[in-house]
C-alpha cells in the first residue's frame, strides 16, 4: 500500500505536473489534487470518454483492452490509465 | 310444434285473452262467483250481438312490420287467419307431385336396365321378348325380371349405372332432412379477481456488445474451471481452510484502502509522465541515427541518453550491471565499493528504460555487492555476490529479499558467476597465461568466436586473446586504468572498453585493428571513473556505470554498428569470426611484436577526429625556445629584431612540435618553419606594434589562417608572457598548433616563458597552457581546416 502512495506522490511531484486523481468504476473521484469542481468535472467527461474508448476497442477485438489513453491539447496533456475498477487520471504539462 | 302451440294457445286462452274471458264469465250465469258483476236485470236481459266470423281469434290484430320504403313502422292491414289445430308430416307423396313422379320415372328405368342385362348375359333368343315387355309398366317388367335380375345381379348393378348417367342427371336428397337444433345452457358468468402486492421491481439496462458476451463467456469458462478444481481438492479440512481463506479476503477486500488496486495503473501513469518529460530522449533513442557519421569516415560517436540515479545509491559505486535476457529494457545494477578499506552497505536496483526516474525494484542488504547476474530461463531471479562472500539469490516475483546464503571462500572479488578472477594472473580453469601486470578487472569471451576472450586490467591495457596461444592477439594501451569491457551482442568484432578517466572506447577490429573507432567522456566530471560497460542485447546501447552510482545510457552511432557484409554462402554470425582468424593469422607471422601501436602514427588520421570533446580541455606543454638575438632582449621580444627561436613542445595530447622562427628587421614577414609531424607550417608576420605578432599559418592541407599572437612582456626580464589567440576565417578561432588546424575551437594559449638571456642567446624554457573551449554544436569541421 504505501508502495503505491509513493508512486503517487511522485508522479505528483514530477516536472510538469499539474494535478492527479483517482476516478471508481462508476465516476466518482476518490482521491485528488485538484479543487473540488475541476476534479468532479473532470471525473464526469474522462470517465465517460473512457467507457466509450474502451469499449470501442473492445469492440473490434474482445480479446484486446485499453491501456492507456492520452489526450493532447493546446495547454496540456490528459492521461489516462484505466484499470479494473479505477481510473487513474494524471494531468501534466509537458515541457516544450 | 305448430299443433301443440295451436293446442296450448286455446288453452290458455281462458286467462289470457281479454274477450274470452268476458265470454266464458256469461255463459256461466248460472254459478255465482264471488267476484262477479251485479247488474241489474235489464242489463242481464240486454242483448248483444255477436257474429261469428272465420277469423282466427288468436292471430294478432297490429302487426306492425318496418316499411324501407317510407322508412316508418306501417300497420299491416291484412293477417293471416289461418289456424292450424294439428298437422303431422307423412311419408306418402301423390303420384302427380314432381317427387312421385320422379319415383316412378326412377322404378321404371330399373326394370328397363335390368331387362337389358337379361338380355347380355343369358342367352340372345330372349332378347326380343324381354325388350318387349320392357316398354310395360313397370310392375310386369318387374316381376319376370326378378328371377333375371337375381341370377345377373352382379352385372347389372354394372349396366344399372351406366344407362342411368345419361337420363337422369338430378340426384336428389333421398333423406328426409330436419334441422334440429339445441341450444345449451348457457352457465352464467363471473368475474373473479384477486390483486397482490407488485413485486420489486428495478430498472435494468445494458448493452449488448462483442466483448460483454465475450467476457460472458470467459466469466463461465473460469467459473467451470474453478468447480473442477474445487472437486479435484476436496477434503473437509480444505473446505474449512477455503471458507477461512474466502472470509479473510472479502473481509481484507472491504477494509483495505481503495488505492491498492490502482498499483497497476500508477505504474503505467508514472511511465507515461516519464515519457512526456524525456520525450526527446525517448524520440533519441528510437530513432536518433547520427547523420555525421558519413562524414567521419568510420569513426563513430556515443549520444547520451537517459542518466539513472537514485538517492538511496549515491555514494556507492556501480560494481555490476546486467541486462535482463527476456525484458530487454530492464537491467540490474549492483552498488557496492571497491575501495576496499571502506565497506559499506549494498544496494541492488532494477531499472527499465521507460522509466528513467525511479527504479523498478529496490533490494538493499548489508554488504556491498560485488557482481551479478541474471538466470537466463528464469529472468526473475537474479543472482549476486557480495562483497563478505555470500552469494544471495533474489526473486522479483516475490517482494520480500529472499536470499538462498551460501558463503564462498573467496572474499568478494569482482566473482562473475562463471570465472573467478585472481590479481595477478587471469586464470581459466584450464589454463593460465601471463596476461597483466596489475589486476585484471574484467575478461570476456567473445560471443560469437569461441576462441577469442580478452580481458583488461589496471595497467592501461585491452588484451584479446586466442585461448590457444600463450601470447594476446591484440593489446590496446588506454592511458588509463580500465574498469571494463564488453563484446558487443550483434558483432564479433566490436567491444568496448571503460577506463577510470571516464572515457568509453569502442572498437571495431573489422574495421580499425589498432585504435578506436570511438574514444568518448560520458561522465561529467573527470573525477568520476566508469566502472562497468555492459552492451544492450537488441537495442544500439550501452549503459555504462560509474562510481558515483549513476549509470548513463549511450546510443551507439551508426559507425559503430556496422555489420560485416555478408559474403555469399556464409553466416554473418560466423563472418566476422572468419575475419578474426585471418587477422589472427597475420599476426601471428609477426607475433613478436606485442602490436601495440603508438596513438601518434604518421598514416592515422587525427586522433582528435572522432572525439566529442568535454566543454573545456586542457593541455600543458613544455615549451623550450632558443633564440638567437641580434639585439640583447631589454624588452621582451621586440619586433624589429631578428631573432631565431627553436621551440620544442611537448604534451601529452600534442605532437613534438619543432618550431623554426626567424624575423627579419623590416619586421614585415618572418618564416618559421615547422618540421612535419606538426603538421603546420607557420608563417610570421610581425606587425606594428611592438607587442603585437601577426602571424599566418600555413597548414598542410594548404589553407591559410592567420592567428594572432600577442606578446607581451612582463616586469620581470627574464619572463615574458605571450599569450596567442587564433582568428580563423570561418569565424571560428583555431590554433595552428599543437592540435594542428584540424578543428575549429576556440583556443587560448597562455604560455609562461622563463627566458636566460646570455648575451644573444637567450634560452627560454616555458609553459604553455593551452586552453581549448569547444563550442557546443559545431560538430562540422571548419571549410578551411
Amino acid at each position: 500500500m504505501a508502495e503505491v502512495e509513493e508512486t503517487l506522490k511522485r508522479i505528483q511531484s514530477h516536472k510538469g505536473v499539474i494535478g492527479t486523481m483517482v476516478v471508481n468504476a462508476e465516476g466518482i473521484p476518490i482521491r485528488t489534487t485538484l479543487d473540488n469542481s475541476t476534479t468532479v468535472q473532470y471525473a464526469g467527461l474522462l470517465h465517460q470518454l473512457t467507457m466509450k474508448a474502451k469499449s470501442t476497442v473492445r469492440d473490434i477485438d474482445p480479446q484486446n483492452d485499453l491501456t492507456f489513453l492520452r489526450i493532447r491539447s493546446k495547454k496540456h496533456e490528459i492521461m489516462v490509465a484505466p484499470d479494473k475498477e479505477y481510473l487513474l487520471i494524471v494531468i501534466q504539462n509537458p515541457c516544450e | 310444434m305448430a299443433s301443440r302451440a295451436a293446442r296450448k294457445r286455446d288453452e290458455d286462452s281462458v286467462t289470457e285473452v281479454g274477450e274470452g274471458t268476458d265470454e266464458w264469465a256469461q255463459s256461466k250465469a248460472t254459478v255465482r262467483p264471488p267476484d262477479q258483476l251485479e247488474l241489474t236485470d235489464a242489463e242481464l236481459k240486454e242483448e248483444f250481438t255477436r257474429i261469428l266470423t272465420a277469423n282466427n281469434p288468436h292471430a294478432p290484430q297490429n302487426i306492425v312490420r318496418y316499411s324501407f320504403k317510407e322508412g316508418t313502422y306501417k300497420l299491416i292491414g291484412f293477417v293471416n287467419q289461418l289456424a292450424v289445430h294439428y298437422s303431422q308430416v307423412g311419408n306418402l307423396i301423390p303420384k302427380d307431385s314432381d317427387e312421385g313422379r320422379r319415383q316412378h320415372y326412377r322404378n321404371e328405368l330399373v326394370a328397363g336396365s335390368q331387362e337389358s342385362a337379361k338380355v347380355v348375359v343369358s342367352e340372345p333368343d330372349l332378347l326380343e321378348e324381354e325388350e318387349g315387355p320392357k316398354e310395360a309398366e313397370a310392375e310386369t317388367g318387374s316381376q319376370t325380371d326378378v328371377p333375371a335380375a337375381e341370377a345377373a345381379e352382379k352385372v347389372t348393378e354394372e349396366e344399372l349405372i351406366t344407362p342411368k348417367q345419361p337420363k337422369e342427371q338430378k340426384l336428389t336428397n333421398q333423406f328426409n332432412f330436419s334441422e334440429r337444433a339445441s341450444q345449451t345452457f348457457n352457465n352464467p358468468l363471473r368475474d373473479r379477481e384477486c390483486q397482490m402486492e407488485p413485486p420489486p421491481r428495478t430498472n435494468f439496462s445494458a448493452t449488448a456488445n462483442q466483448w460483454e458476451i465475450y467476457d460472458a463467456y470467459v466469466e463461465e469458462l473460469e467459473k467451470q474451471e474453478k468447480t473442477k478444481e474445487k472437486e479435484k481438492t476436496k477434503t473437509p479440512v480444505a473446505k474449512k481452510m477455503g471458507k477461512m481463506a474466502m472470509r479473510k479476503t472479502t473481509f481484507l477486500e472491504s477494509q483495505s484502502d481503495d488505492i491498492t488496486k490502482v498499483t497497476q495503473a500508477a505504474k503505467i501513469i508514472e511511465r507515461m509522465v516519464n515519457q512526456n518529460t524525456y520525450d526527446d530522449i525517448a524520440q533519441d533513442f528510437k530513432y536518433y541515427e547520427d547523420a555525421a557519421d558519413e562524414y567521419r569516415d568510420q569513426e563513430g560517436t556515443l549520444l547520451p541518453l537517459w542518466k539513472f540515479q537514485n538517492d538511496k545509491a549515491k555514494r556507492l559505486a556501480v560494481t555490476a550491471l546486467c541486462w535482463n535476457p527476456k525484458y530487454k529494457d530492464l537491467f540490474a545494477v549492483g552498488h557496492g565499493s571497491y575501495d576496499f578499506m571502506k565497506q559499506s552497505r549494498g544496494m541492488l536496483l532494477l531499472y527499465s528504460m521507460k522509466n528513467p526516474s525511479f527504479p523498478e525494484y529496490i533490494f538493499s542488504s548489508d554488504s556491498g555487492i560485488m557482481c551479478l547476474d541474471m538466470h537466463v530461463d528464469h529472468p526473475y531471479l537474479v543472482v549476486v555476490g557480495h562483497y563478505d562472500g555470500n552469494v544471495a539469490i533474489y526473486n522479483l516475483k516475490k517482494p520480500h529479499f529472499q536470499p538462498a546464503f551460501r558463503s564462498s571462500a573467496k572474499s568478494g572479488k569482482h566473482t562473475d558467476p562463471v570465472w573467478q578472477c585472481s590479481k595477478s594472473y587471469s586464470s581459466q580453469f584450464l589454463d593460465t597465461y601471463d596476461a597483466h601486470n596489475m589486476a585484471v578487472d574484467a575478461v570476456s569471451w567473445n560471443p560469437y568466436h569461441t576462441k577469442v576472450f580478452m580481458s583488461c586490467s589496471s595497467d592501461w591495457t585491452v588484451k584479446i586473446w586466442d585461448h590457444t596461444i600463450k601470447t594476446p592477439m591484440f593489446i590496446y594501451d588506454l592511458n588509463s586504468a580500465v574498469g571494463d569491457v564488453a563484446w558487443a551482442p550483434y558483432s564479433s568484432t566490436v567491444f568496448a572498453a571503460v577506463t577510470t578517466d571516464g572515457k568509453t572506447h569502442i572498437f571495431d577490429l573489422s574495421i580499425n585493428k589498432y585504435e578506436a573507432i570511438c574514444n568518448q567522456p560520458v561522465v561529467a566530471k573527470k573525477k568520476n571513473k566508469i566502472t562497468h560497460v555492459q552492451f544492450n542485447p537488441i537495442h544500439p546501447i550501452i549503459i555504462v556505470g560509474d562510481d558515483r552510482g549513476h549509470v548513463t545510457c549511450l546510443k551507439l552511432s551508426p559507425n559503430l554498428r556496422k555489420m560485416p557484409k555478408e559474403k555469399k554462402g556464409q553466416e554473418v554470425q560466423k563472418g566476422p569470426a572468419v575475419e578474426i582468424a585471418k587477422l589472427d593469422k597475420l599476426l601471428n607471422l609477426d607475433s613478436s611484436q606485442p602490436a601495440s601501436q603508438p596513438r601518434r602514427s604518421p598514416e592515422a588520421p587525427a586522433h582528435t577526429e572522432g572525439t566529442l570533446w568535454k566543454p573545456w580541455q586542457a593541455c600543458v606543454s613544455l615549451c623550450i625556445q632558443a633564440m638567437y638575438l641580434r639585439v640583447p632582449p631589454s624588452v621582451g621580444l621586440s619586433p624589429a629584431q631578428v631573432c631565431l627561436f627553436v621551440s620544442y613542445s611537448v604534451s601529452p595530447f600534442a605532437f613534438p612540435d619543432v618550431c623554426l622562427c626567424l624575423c627579419i628587421p623590416p619586421c614585415l614577414l618572418a618564416v618559421s618553419v615547422c618540421v612535419p609531424i606538426s603538421e603546420c607550417l607557420s608563417i610570421f608576420c610581425v606587425s606594428l606594434s611592438p607587442s603585437l605578432s601577426l602571424c599566418i599559418s600555413l597548414h598542410q592541407s594548404l589553407c591559410l589562417t592567420p592567428c594572432l599572437w600577442v606578446y607581451g612582456s612582463l616586469l620581470f626580464l627574464p619572463v615574458f608572457l605571450h599569450g596567442c589567440v587564433s582568428l580563423c576565417p570561418c569565424g571560428r578561432l583555431s590554433l595552428p598548433s599543437p592540435w594542428g588546424l584540424c578543428r575549429c575551437l576556440r583556443l587560448f594559449c597562455v604560455s609562461l616563458c622563463v627566458c636566460l638571456a646570455a648575451r644573444r642567446l637567450c634560452l627560454c624554457v616555458g609553459l604553455s597552457l593551452y586552453l581549448r573551449l569547444w563550442v557546443s554544436g559545431s560538430q562540422s569541421p571548419c571549410l578551411w581546416g
